[in-house]
């Protein structure tokens, strides 16, 4: 009885709300803000269940792929093949080369192979395939034997090779003795080892898509509050229960709600149904994952909707704020006054401490005054915006007045009144841009040793090719040496660090012959030492013509060594020895570059210059050197490294955007309420003379170029807080291309708010109805 | 052709209804240029209403207005703007002035939104505000008194030369002294401006002033007594503000 009485009542509470909704003030631009923030919130926890998914399923195919190096389970006690692992580039991206061999007939194959490839075949994973077609991969391991299926690689994008070498290049010396495949735990291989774990990027997320995705969805339960709380203060004056309050809130919010849920479906089933390739990173989501954890994807989508509801019934923002149409005044004004007036301070400690920082000894002291620096630059620079802008109203108002152009005119007299208002407004677009800079530069710092190799890539091309063949014998090596094209020159490159005793490394300078020494071992040990300093001895070995082309002296006798000093070679060769730096010496010895031992390590030089043919090289080393050969442009380790950090920070840009994106967002639509207060102020007006074209310049000068303002000074602020950052030694990087796309996005936004407002503040005017009845 | 203007305000066989109620039921009224008219009633009697019909914001469902000589229930809703800021002006209860503007901007403002180029504008304001006897510049719209204010208000409706000028509550909100002053101040401008005057008001000492006097009670208007006899009953002096 008292439930048919309930539904009812239920459904009209719901028709009220709705209704309500619809009549309220502003009402359309809360339907969009909730709309937008359901949307982000069920798209970010779909990208966060999407992410565990890949990471889950990818974890799932690592470890099934990842050798026993015991024997597991019933597995028979023998090994059954033999693994090695190495790395190999495309372009300057690293990947994982993996040598099997069979010691059984019935030897177990790794997942996404369905038979053995024979002796000298290669198979390739679809996107290593289609990356390295321009650098010869097909043919670079040995015959193509076909593509790694789906359930071999962590994800589809993953750029992976099982390889088997001819018979006998793999032994149980070079390589792991395999007993089966899968572990519980998956070994760092592929694609593995270039993710960040799971908790640092559910944390980017966290950082750059919930915490902005929750801040919307604040605003957007408090937007126009005032009188939603004068209706359940009513309400409650008349006996109306929580619930019966809590379901008039939620008939209306509920369209807008389901409108951004049933918006992020199609998202969510795009991911479902296709590889989705990102954008910016590049990387490649696989449907079939997400397939597998549908059920958390999908609880993921209904979260939002739920978490939304909640906010609407529970965010009550304190009552009689926001009444009057009069500016801002008081206590707000100096508050921003004085943060503006602190600005400059924090200014200065930043530009004072790259040149003070590289001298203090008081690191952790350094450290607290440059966070003190970037978080009160952060804190300060919105309230100078907001004086500089609300100044400026004296200026535009003026050019109002002298043009009889009247949306400029008030709005240039509304802006002189309201800093409060604009650092709101331009708070959070400035600080996220601000931050979006740290994050950018931060990581982006790089070692003397990247730099270096940067220089020495640019510098020299491929016309220096470094070549390890550890298992190589000196005659395989001399005989691939003779094939190798015109203008390649060969030196052995032997290299050891060792300590120094500070105060004997002066050990005089210029040539001086002293026989022949090993270039092998400690080769170049300048004596013990108690000091704590270390020094790299370089060894090379080479013939006459290399050692000229490096621009070194030769000694007289095959076998003589001489020590040079780095700084009297050519700029190809000091790069070489930058280890050793300008002021060392290199040991010169005359000979074959091999000396006759087995394990090679050379350089390979070009006389004139120009590239070497790096790609037949690595194919042709591979081939006659053993198949762990590695061949690499010089540096390539360091480059290769930072290429790998550089492409983990690929996702920051793009997340880094959506959440700035979702953060002017909120701050925009939290301030049009202060806008349309002021179209209802004007309504009458602009009813009475006919005119909507004031409204557009309102919102414009109002919403859009404050707005605007802030998203340039913003990267005026983030290049001044990375300062320390991207000069030496910390050489940190801020992409131009990433915040010419960040202002470009926060202009198009502006834009749209601003379009959004105006049309929003037409609609109010339009209701406007003389109301003294 | 005859001299003679159109009359100011011409509504006939007016009806306003939603759904179960009448609001407006055939209401007549005329108004020539240079009169003034009031028209009183108790809250809910359709006072707004009729107002709102008189802009051209609401549409009646049966009727005619015509202001200045033109059938506005035959404009488009572009021309019906047009005709409204070339006519009409109106006087709000609270004034709807802008504190951040100075008086001279509130009034120069009404100008320039309808097209008025700036000279024009910033000089037709400021001679209202003289003659009015509000200050126009160097005091804020927020400083000045309520009296000041509303005079300010009535400027801004006579920036653009109305025909007509509707008042709704204009008095509404100022003490004695100011509703006084305010009162006299409305009821005189067809004299000194020639335009046609119609206030809604409860205050039947502002509504004795004006020529004629309705009274608007359930949606049904009727005229009231006669000015002069109103004015001797609630002891004004005979001729009002003219």
């Amino acid at each position: 009885m008292s439930r048919d009485r309930t539904r009812p009542l239920t459904r009209q509470l719901l028709r009220i709300g709705h209704t309500a909704g619809q009549g309220a003030t502003g009402g359309q631009i809360r339907f969009v803000a909730l709309a937008c923030a359901t949307l982000a919130l069920a798209v970010t926890f779909a990208v966060m269940a999407a992410t565990w998914a890949t990471y889950e399923e990818r974890e799932a195919r690592g470890s099934a792929r990842s050798p026993q190096l015991r024997a597991m389970n019933s597995a028979t006690g023998s090994p059954q093949l033999l693994w090695k692992g190495t790395g190999d580039s495309i372009g300057d991206r690293q990947f994982e080369v993996v040598h099997i061999a069979p010691l059984t007939t019935n030897a177990p194959l790794p997942p996404g192979l369905d038979h053995w490839p024979a002796p000298g075949e290669a198979v390739l994973s679809p996107a290593l395939l289609a990356e390295g077609s321009g650098e010869g991969i097909r043919d670079r391991y040995g015959r193509y034997a076909g593509e790694i299926g789906a359930d071999g690689l962590a994800s589809p994008g993953e750029r992976l090779a099982y390889v088997r070498p001819a018979d006998g290049a793999l032994t149980k010396q070079n390589a792991y003795p395999v007993y089966g495949f899968g572990l519980p735990a998956p070994w760092a291989l592929g694609d593995l080892a270039l993710v960040r774990p799971l908790p640092v990027f559910l944390s980017l997320l966290a950082v750059f898509l919930l915490l902005p995705a929750g801040l919307l969805t604040v605003v957007a339960a408090r937007l126009g509050a005032t009188g939603r709380d004068r209706r359940t203060a009513l309400l409650g004056a008349l006996g109306a229960s929580r619930r019966q309050v809590a379901l008039l809130s939620l008939g209306e919010a509920g369209r807008p709600v389901l409108l951004g849920t049933a918006l992020a479906v199609p998202l969510a089933a795009l991911g479902l149904l296709f590889d989705l390739r990102l954008p910016w990173t590049g990387y490649l989501v696989a449907a079939a994952d997400l397939r597998a954890h549908a059920g958390v994807l999908t609880a993921g989508l209904l979260a939002a909707p739920v978490l939304v509801a909640a906010a609407v019934v529970c965010f009550h923002p304190p009552s009689g704020q926001g009444r009057s149409t009069r500016p801002l005044g008081g206590a707000r004004s100096r508050l921003v006054k004085v943060a503006a007036g602190l600005c400059p301070l924090f200014l200065l400690i930043l530009s004072w401490f790259p040149a003070t920082a590289g001298r203090s000894e008081a690191r952790t002291a350094m450290t607290l005054v440059l966070m003190a620096g970037i978080v009160g630059t952060l804190a300060t620079l919105p309230a100078v915006i907001a004086l500089l802008i609300s100044a400026a109203g004296r200026a535009v108002a003026a050019l109002g007045r002298r043009r009889g152009a009247p949306g400029t005119l008030l709005a240039g007299r509304w802006t002189v009144g309201r800093p409060g208002y604009l650092a709101r407004l331009v708070a959070g677009v400035v600080i996220a841009v601000g931050l979006l800079c740290v994050v950018q530069v931060y990581p982006s710092m790089s070692s003397a040793f990247v730099q270096g190799a940067r220089e020495a890539r640019a510098e020299l091309g491929f016309s220096m090719l470094t070549v390890e063949a550890h298992s190589a014998s000196a005659e395989r090596v001399d005989q691939w040496l003779r094939a190798v094209p015109p203008g390649t020159r060969a030196v052995g490159y032997t290299s050891t660090l060792d300590p120094v005793d500070v105060g004997s490394t002066d050990s005089g300078s210029g040539g001086s012959e002293s026989g022949s020494r090993s270039t092998t071992g400690t080769a170049g040990a300048t004596g013990s030492s108690s000091g704590d300093e270390i020094r790299l001895n370089a060894v090379l070995r080479g013939e006459c013509p290399v050692l000229a082309t490096l621009g070194l002296p030769c000694p007289r006798a095959e076998g003589a060594s001489l020590d040079v000093p780095v700084s009297s070679a050519a700029p190809a060769a000091r790069r070489l020895l930058s280890g050793v730096g300008p002021a060392g010496e290199v040991t010169v010895v005359r000979g074959s570059p091999t000396g006759g031992e087995k394990g090679a390590v050379m350089v390979l030089v070009s006389s004139d210059g120009r590239d070497l043919p790096l790609y037949d090289l690595k194919r042709t080393a591979r081939a006659q050197l053993g198949p762990l050969t590695a061949v690499d442009p010089l540096g390539q380790a360091w480059i290769g490294g930072a290429q790998l950090v550089a492409d983990q920070l690929r996702w920051v840009p793009l997340l880094g955007t959506m959440g700035v994106v979702l953060v002017a967002l909120s701050a925009a639509l939290n301030n049009l309420a202060e806008i349309m207060r002021f179209a209802r102020a004007i309504a009458p007006l602009s009813v009475l003379s006919g005119s909507r074209r004031v409204y557009a310049a309102v919102a414009a000068w109002t919403l859009m170029v404050p707005l605007c303002v802030a998203a340039v000074w913003g990267v005026i602020g983030g290049v001044w807080i990375t300062l320390p950052f991207t000069v030496p030694p910390r050489n940190g990087v801020l992409p131009g291309a990433t915040l010419a796309l960040v202002v470009a996005v926060l202009v198009a936004l502006s834009g749209v708010l601003a379009a959004i407002a105006a049309r929003g503040a037409v609609r109010e005017a339009e209701r406007w109805r003389p109301q003294q009845d | 052709m005859s001299g003679k203007p159109p009359p100011a305000l011409e509504v006939s066989a007016l009806r306003y209804e939603t759904p179960g109620r009448v609001l407006l039921d055939d209401v007549e009224l005329h108004l020539a240029q240079g009169e003034s008219a009031a028209v009183t009633g108790p809250s809910g009697s359709g006072k707004s209403t009729l107002l709102s019909c008189l802009l051209g914001l609401i549409r009646p469902a049966a009727g005619r207005i015509t202001i200045a000589g033109t059938d506005i229930g035959r404009l488009s809703p572009r021309r019906l703007a047009r005709h409204r800021r070339d006519t009409t002006g109106m006087v709000f209860q609270f004034g709807e002035l802008l504190p951040e503007l100075t008086p001279v901007e509130n009034v120069a403002l009404a100008a320039l939104l309808a097209g008025t180029g700036r000279k024009d504008a910033f000089g037709r304001a400021r001679q209202l505000l003289d003659d009015l006897g509000v200050p126009a510049v160097g005091t804020p719209t927020a400083d000045l008194s309520g009296g000041e204010r509303q005079r300010t208000a009535v400027a801004r409706a006579l920036v653009n030369r109305p025909t007509l000028l509707l008042a709704d509550e204009p008095t509404g909100a100022l003490d004695e002294r100011n509703r006084e002053n305010v009162a006299d101040l409305l009821f005189s401008l067809p004299g000194r401006w020639g335009c046609a005057v119609l206030v809604v008001t409860h205050d039947v000492t502002v509504a004795a002033r004006a020529d004629r006097r309705y009274a608007l009670s359930d949606g049904v208007l009727t005229p009231a007594a006669t000015s002069q006899s109103y004015r001797a009953a609630v002891n004004l002096p005979s001729g009002g503000a003219r």
